[in-house]
C-alpha cells in the first residue's frame, strides 16, 4: 500500500481546491454576470467609432480613461477575452469534474438500495400487508415497464426490490449543453482577434493609423495571404479591382492580402415604386490564376459568394468618384460672369470669384431621389425628382456650409423651381431655396435679375427713374433732392438684397420712432419694390419678352418668386450657385470579405446546445423503488421515488403509480382479502 | 391543487407508442393539412427555393404533432385556415375589396381582425379577473372561450395580412413578422396560446387574470403603434430582410419572449399570493405555491429552449446577410445577455435548487431584460436590427 508524502498530499489538495474553486457554482454565475455587464457597456457605448468622436463626446480626460480600459471596442479587449477564457476554464471543470459521475449514474440500477435511504426520499410510501398476503411481483414490475420505466429486479433473502428508473438520457444533456458552451467560444476565439493582437504585441505587425493610399503603408501593415482567419472591408468602384481589403484595428487598418482579385462590373440599387431600396447588388469578377476562366458571379445582401474559403458580401455601397459638369452663377456680385467647371464626387475643386478663393468639396451624387408629392399627407405620390448633388464650400477661413442641389426644376404649384438646400452642419436639416426657372427651363432669368441688383449702373438708372417720377410732381426740382433720393433708393436696394426684410426692418427701427415704424417700413418697402420691378422690367425688356410695357400674369408671377427667392438668398449664405448639367455616374460597392475557419465549430457547438437544452428540459429523468419483504406476519411494501426537480408532476405520477400497485396487490388477493396499513 | 384527486387520470402517465393514442379524427385532420401543403407546393413551388420547401414541411410535421399533442390546436388550425381562404375568396385578388365588401371591412380584413383580436383579449382580461373575483368557473370558461376567439382572429389577421401584402404590390409580399407593428401582433397570439396550454395542463384559469394582462398592455401599445404612429400600413421589406430565416427565426423568438413573459406574471401571482395568510384575496383564489412556481419553471424552460433556438437561427442568418455570425450589434448582444439571465436562472433553480419569493422576482425583473431587449434596444440603441424603430 501506498501513503501519500505530505507535500504530495498538499500539492493533491492544492489541485482539489483549484478545481473545486474553477468547478464552483458560484464563479460560473459570476462569471456570467461580469459577461452580462460588460456586454450591456458595449451596446451603451457605441462601438468602434473614429477616436475624434469619443474625443468630442467624453473630452481629453475620460477619453484616455476609457480608452485605456479598451471600452471602444469591448468585445475585443484584452480583459473580456480574459473572462472569456474563464468561463471556458470553469465549464470545462465542471464538465470534467461532474460527466463521469453523471455517466456512472446514467449506468447505475441502485437495486441495492438499503431500507435506509429509500426512507429518506422526500417522496416514500410504506404498506404493511397483513394476513400472509402475497405480493404479485411480476405484476409490479410489468406495470412499470408500461408506464416507460426500464426495470431491474434483485432478490436478496426474503427481499425483492424491483429498482425502475426513466428518462437517464437526461443527464446527456447536461454534458451537451456545457460542452457546447466550450465548443462555442473556442470556435468563436479561433475567429477572433488574437493572432493579429499577439503579432502586434511582437511587433511583427504595424497598424497604419495615417490617412495614406495602399502603396505608402508599411510592408508590416499588410497580412499574408495565407491568413487563417479575417474579416475585412473594401469599397472598388465600377470597372475597379482589387486583391485586398482594410482590417480595421483600433483608429488604424491593416490590409490583408486576398489569393484572388475582385473586380467590380457593376454595381445596381433597385427600388420599390415607394421609393425604398429593393435590391443592392454587385456584378462581380473573380480573377485568379488557379482559375481556367474568372468566374463572374453576382452578389445582393442574403446571397454572398465563397471562394477559396474567403466569402465576399453585399456591405455597403457609395459614389465611386462621378464625375460632373456644372455651372457655377455668381450670387453676390455682378462683375464675375458664370463659368462652367467639372467636378468629381470625393474630390476637391478650387475656383476663383473676385478676389476670393473658394474649394468646392464635392462629397456625393444621387442619381435618384423618390419623394412622396402627394399634397395631403398620408396620401401616397411617389415620384422621382432626379439627380441631386452634395458639396460643401470652404471658404479662405475654412469656414464650410454644405449644400445640396437638383439638377431637373420640380413643379410647385404649377410652377419649376430649382431647389438648393443648405445646412451648417450633417445633423441639421437642408433649407431650402426655390430659384424660379424661365420658359425655357433655365435659371438664367433669375440670375440676370439677381446680377441686376449688383451692378451699380443699372440701379442707379432706376433710382434716377424713381427720383424722377416722385419729382414730376414736385414744383422745386432740387437736383440735390434728387441725388439725395436716389442714394437712399440704391442703399435700401442693397440693405434688402443683401439682408432681406430683417434688414429694412433694422434701418427702419433706426430712423423712426417705435409709433411711426409701421409706417415706415411700409414706406421704405414700396421704394424697394418699386426699385425691384424696375429692374425685373429691365431684364424682361433685355429678353426680349416685356410687351406692351406690362407685365404678362406669368411674368408676375415669375417675379413674386423671385423675390421669395432673393430675400433667401442671404440665408444661402454662398457667393455662388452650382447649377449641374451633366454628369456620369460612377458607383462603389463596399464589400465585405471574411475568412472564418470557427464558423463550423460554433455551428457544430450550436448544434449541440440545441439538443442539449431539449434534452434536459424536456427527459425528465426518475427513479421509482419497489421494496417488498417477505415475513412470517405478512409482507411489507416500501415505495420510494426520487427526481431531483422535485417537480409537482412526478409526485403526481408517483401517487397514482402506489395507486396502481395498491389495486393490484387488492385483485390478487381477492380471495384473501389482505388488510392493507400504509404508513 | 385545484384538480381533486378522484377525477385524476390513472393512465395520464402511462406510456404507449404515439400511433396508439391517435384517434381516427386525429388522422383526418393530419391528412387534410398534408393535402393543403401539397396543393400549396404544386400551385407555388416555382416561387420556392428549396429552403422554403423545406419550411413547408417543417411547418406541416411541426402543426401535425402540436395538433397530436394538444388537440384544442386541431380546431384552431381548422377554423384559421377556414376562414383565411374565406378571406382570399372575398378578396378575389382585388385590394379594394378590403374596403368595399362587408366582411373584409368589418371582420376579416386584416386591420378589422386585428381590432377584434384586441377587443377580444380585453375583453377576455376582464372577463379572467371577473371569473377569479367571483371564483367562478362558468365566468372562466368564458374567458378562455375568449381568449381563443382572440387568438383566432389574431391568426386571421396575420394570414390576411400576409395576402395583402401581395395584393398592394406583387414585390412587396412577405410574411408579416417584418416589423414592430406585426410582431407585437404575433407576441399576443403566441402568449395567448402558451398560456392556454399551460391553463389546460394545469387545470386552473385562475391566472388567466395575470397572464392576460400583459396581453393586454401588449394591445395597448399595438392601438397606439396603429392610430398614433400609422405603423399597420404595409411596407414592402429591406433588402436584409428579404430571406427565408425571417420565416423561422422571428417566429421562434416570440415564443421565447411569450414564455418569458408568462413566467414574469406567473411571479407576479406567487409574490402577491405569497404576501397573504391562507384566507386572503389572491391566496384563497390562486394556485398553490408549488403550483404556480412548478408552471413558472416550465415556462421559463420552453422560453429558454425556444430563446436559444432562436439565438443561434438569428446567427446562422446573420452569417449569410452581414457576413458574421456574431457582429456584438446590440440586439445580438442584449439576446446574449437575457440568455445569460435566464441561464443563470435556470442553473439555480436546477443546481442549487432556489425556489419561491427570489425566483418569482428574478422572472419578474427578466421581463424587464427582455423587454429591453425586445423594445429598448429598438428605441434607444442604433445597430444593424433598425427594422423596428419607433
Amino acid at each position: 500500500m501506498v501513503t501519500d508524502t505530505p507535500s504530495k498530499r498538499h500539492q493533491h489538495n492544492s489541485t482539489k481546491q483549484l478545481l473545486g474553486f474553477f468547478g464552483s457554482m458560484n464563479l460560473a454565475i459570476t462569471l456570467l454576470v461580469t459577461i452580462a455587464i460588460a456586454s450591456i457597456i458595449g451596446t451603451v457605448l457605441q462601438q468602434n467609432q473614429p477616436y475624434n468622436d469619443y474625443i468630442i463626446k467624453f473630452g481629453p480626460f475620460w477619453f484616455e480613461v476609457f480608452d485605456a480600459l479598451q471600452l471602444y471596442d469591448v468585445y475585443h479587449a484584452l480583459w473580456f477575452l480574459f473572462i472569456l477564457t474563464f468561463l471556458v476554464a470553469s465549464t470545462s471543470t465542471c464538465i470534467y469534474r461532474n460527466a463521469p459521475i453523471m455517466l456512472r449514474e446514467m449506468r447505475q440500477w441502485r437495486e441495492h438500495i438499503s431500507r435506509k435511504s429509500l426512507s429518506a426520499f422526500h417522496l416514500k410510501a410504506k404498506w404493511q400487508l397483513g394476513d400472509k398476503a402475497a405480493v404479485p411481483i411480476d405484476t409490479l414490475e410489468r406495470i412499470l415497464i408500461n408506464r416507460g420505466y426500464k426495470v431491474r429486479r434483485n432478490t436478496q433473502d426474503a427481499t425483492t426490490t424491483l429498482a425502475a428508473k426513466r428518462g437517464v438520457y437526461n443527464r446527456l444533456g447536461y454534458i451537451f449543453t456545457h460542452v457546447a458552451i466550450v465548443v462555442i467560444c473556442v470556435g468563436g476565439l479561433l475567429d477572433g482577434n488574437i493572432p493579429i493582437m499577439v503579432s502586434e504585441r511582437l511587433g511583427n505587425i504595424l497598424v497604419e493609423t495615417r490617412d495614406v493610399p495602399v502603396s505608402q503603408m508599411d510592408e508590416k501593415s499588410f497580412l499574408p495571404k495565407d491568413n487563417a482567419s479575417f474579416r475585412g472591408n473594401i469599397t472598388i468602384p465600377e470597372n475597379q479591382a482589387a486583391s485586398f481589403v482594410f482590417l480595421s484595428v483600433r483608429d488604424g487598418v491593416l490590409v490583408q492580402r486576398l489569393p484572388f482579385t475582385v473586380e467590380v462590373k457593376d454595381f445596381r440599387i433597385t427600388h420599390y415604386d415607394n421609393g425604398q431600396p429593393k435590391s443592392f447588388e454587385s456584378d462581380l469578377v473573380i480573377h485568379d490564376d488557379d482559375l481556367a476562366k474568372p468566374i463572374e458571379q453576382t452578389i445582393s445582401v442574403n446571397h454572398p459568394l465563397t471562394y477559396k474559403g474567403i466569402t465576399i458580401y453585399q456591405a455597403s455601397f457609395s459614389d465611386g468618384g462621378s464625375k460632373l459638369k456644372l455651372r457655377a452663377w455668381p450670387l453676390e456680385s455682378s462683375r464675375d460672369k458664370s463659368f462652367t467647371l467639372e467636378g468629381t464626387i470625393k474630390r476637391n475643386t478650387e475656383i476663383k470669384i473676385g478676389e476670393a478663393k473658394l474649394v468646392v468639396e464635392f462629397e456625393n451624387f444621387r442619381k435618384f431621389n423618390i419623394h412622396n408629392l402627394a399634397k395631403e399627407s398620408g396620401d401616397k405620390d411617389f415620384k422621382n425628382v432626379g439627380p441631386s448633388f452634395q458639396f460643401k464650400l470652404r471658404r479662405n477661413d475654412g469656414r464650410a456650409l454644405e449644400y445640396n442641389n437638383y439638377m431637373s426644376p420640380t413643379m410647385i404649384e404649377g410652377r419649376l423651381f430649382l431647389l438648393s438646400g443648405v445646412r451648417n452642419s450633417p445633423g441639421e436639416e437642408f433649407h431650402y431655396i426655390y430659384l424660379p426657372v424661365g420658359p425655357d427651363g433655365s435659371v438664367k432669368y433669375f440670375m440676370r435679375f439677381l446680377e441686376l441688383l449688383h451692378d451699380n449702373r443699372a440701379m442707379r438708372k432706376v433710382a434716377g427713374q424713381i427720383a424722377d417720377t416722385a419729382l414730376s410732381v414736385a414744383t422745386d426740382k432740387d437736383p440735390k433732392l434728387r441725388q439725395q433720393i436716389i442714394d437712399r433708393t440704391i442703399s435700401l436696394g442693397r440693405m434688402f438684397v443683401q439682408g432681406g426684410f430683417p434688414a429694412i426692418e433694422q434701418v427702419v427701427s433706426k430712423n423712426f420712432p417705435e409709433e411711426k415704424q409701421a409706417n415706415g417700413f411700409a414706406a421704405y418697402m414700396s421704394i424697394v419694390r418699386v426699385q425691384l420691378a424696375g429692374l425685373f422690367e429691365r431684364m424682361l425688356r433685355e429678353a426680349g419678352t416685356y410687351k406692351n410695357d406690362q407685365l404678362t400674369s406669368r411674368q408676375e408671377q415669375f417675379y413674386d418668386d423671385a423675390v421669395t427667392a432673393l430675400t433667401a438668398i442671404p440665408g444661402y449664405d454662398a457667393p455662388i450657385y452650382l447649377q449641374l448639367l451633366d454628369y456620369k455616374h460612377i458607383e462603389a460597392t463596399g464589400l465585405e470579405m471574411t475568412r472564418s475557419p470557427g464558423k463550423y465549430i460554433v455551428y457544430l457547438g450550436c448544434a449541440l446546445l440545441i439538443v442539449g437544452i431539449f434534452m434536459l428540459f424536456y427527459i425528465h429523468p426518475r427513479r421509482v423503488w419497489v421494496m417488498v419483504t417477505n415475513t412470517s406476519q405478512g409482507a411489507t411494501v416500501l415505495y420510494g421515488g426520487s427526481d431531483n426537480r422535485k417537480s409537482p408532476d412526478f409526485a403526481r405520477e408517483f401517487e397514482q403509480i402506489q395507486l396502481a400497485l395498491d389495486a393490484e396487490i387488492k385483485t390478487h388477493n381477492q380471495k384473501s382479502g389482505p388488510t392493507i396499513t400504509r404508513s | 391543487m385545484s384538480t381533486p384527486q378522484e377525477v385524476m387520470d390513472v393512465n395520464e402517465f402511462t406510456v404507449l407508442p404515439f400511433w396508439k393514442k391517435l384517434t381516427l379524427p386525429d388522422g383526418l385532420w393530419a391528412a387534410v393539412l398534408a393535402l393543403g401543403a401539397v396543393y400549396a407546393y404544386l400551385r407555388y413551388s416555382e416561387y420556392m427555393d428549396i429552403y422554403e420547401v423545406m419550411i413547408l414541411i417543417g411547418t406541416l410535421i411541426a402543426t401535425v404533432s402540436l395538433g397530436w399533442n394538444w388537440r384544442p390546436i386541431q380546431r384552431l388550425v381548422l377554423v384559421v385556415g377556414a376562414l383565411s381562404l374565406f378571406a382570399v375568396w372575398l378578396y378575389g385578388g382585388d385590394i379594394i375589396q378590403g374596403e368595399q365588401n362587408f366582411f373584409l371591412r368589418f371582420l376579416f380584413a386584416s386591420q378589422s381582425a386585428v381590432m377584434w383580436m384586441s377587443a377580444l383579449f380585453v375583453m377576455a382580461t376582464v372577463t379572467y379577473f371577473w371569473g377569479l373575483t367571483a371564483q367562478s368557473d362558468f365566468i372562466n370558461r368564458v374567458a378562455s372561450g375568449l381568449t381563443w376567439c382572440a387568438a383566432t382572429l389574431g391568426l386571421v389577421g396575420l394570414m390576411v395580412r400576409w395576402l395583402e401584402s401581395y395584393l398592394i404590390n406583387p414585390d412587396y409580399g412577405h410574411i408579416p413578422v417584418s416589423n414592430l407593428y406585426e410582431v407585437f401582433i404575433l407576441f399576443s397570439i403566441i402568449t395567448a396560446l402558451l398560456y392556454l396550454y399551460y391553463e389546460q395542463r394545469s387545470g386552473t384559469k385562475a391566472l388567466g387574470a395575470f397572464v392576460l394582462l400583459i396581453i393586454s398592455a401588449a394591445v395597448g401599445f399595438l392601438l397606439w403603434y396603429a392610430f398614433g404612429k400609422e405603423a399597420h400600413v404595409i411596407q414592402p421589406l429591406v433588402p436584409a430582410l428579404q430571406s427565408y430565416w425571417m420565416k423561422i427565426h422571428v417566429p421562434a423568438n416570440f415564443v421565447g419572449y411569450g414564455c418569458f413573459a408568462i413566467a414574469a406574471m406567473l411571479g407576479v401571482a406567487y409574490l402577491l399570493r405569497g404576501r397573504e395568510n391562507e384566507q386572503g384575496f389572491f391566496a384563497s383564489r390562486l394556485p398553490e405555491a408549488t403550483v404556480i412556481d412548478d408552471l413558472q419553471y416550465k415556462a421559463i424552460a420552453l422560453g429558454f429552449a425556444f430563446f436559444t433556438l432562436a439565438t443561434i437561427l438569428g446567427a446562422l442568418w446573420a452569417a449569410e446577410a452581414w457576413g458574421s455570425y456574431w457582429s456584438w450589434d446590440p440586439k445580438e448582444t442584449w439576446a446574449l445577455i437575457v440568455w445569460l439571465n435566464y441561464a443563470a436562472w435556470l442553473h439555480m433553480r436546477l443546481t442549487k435548487g432556489w425556489r419561491g419569493t427570489p425566483m418569482a422576482w428574478w422572472s419578474v425583473v427578466g421581463l424587464f431584460v427582455t423587454l429591453f431587449a425586445f423594445l429598448g434596444v429598438n428605441m434607444f440603441l442604433s445597430g444593424l436590427h433598425a427594422y423596428g424603430e419607433l
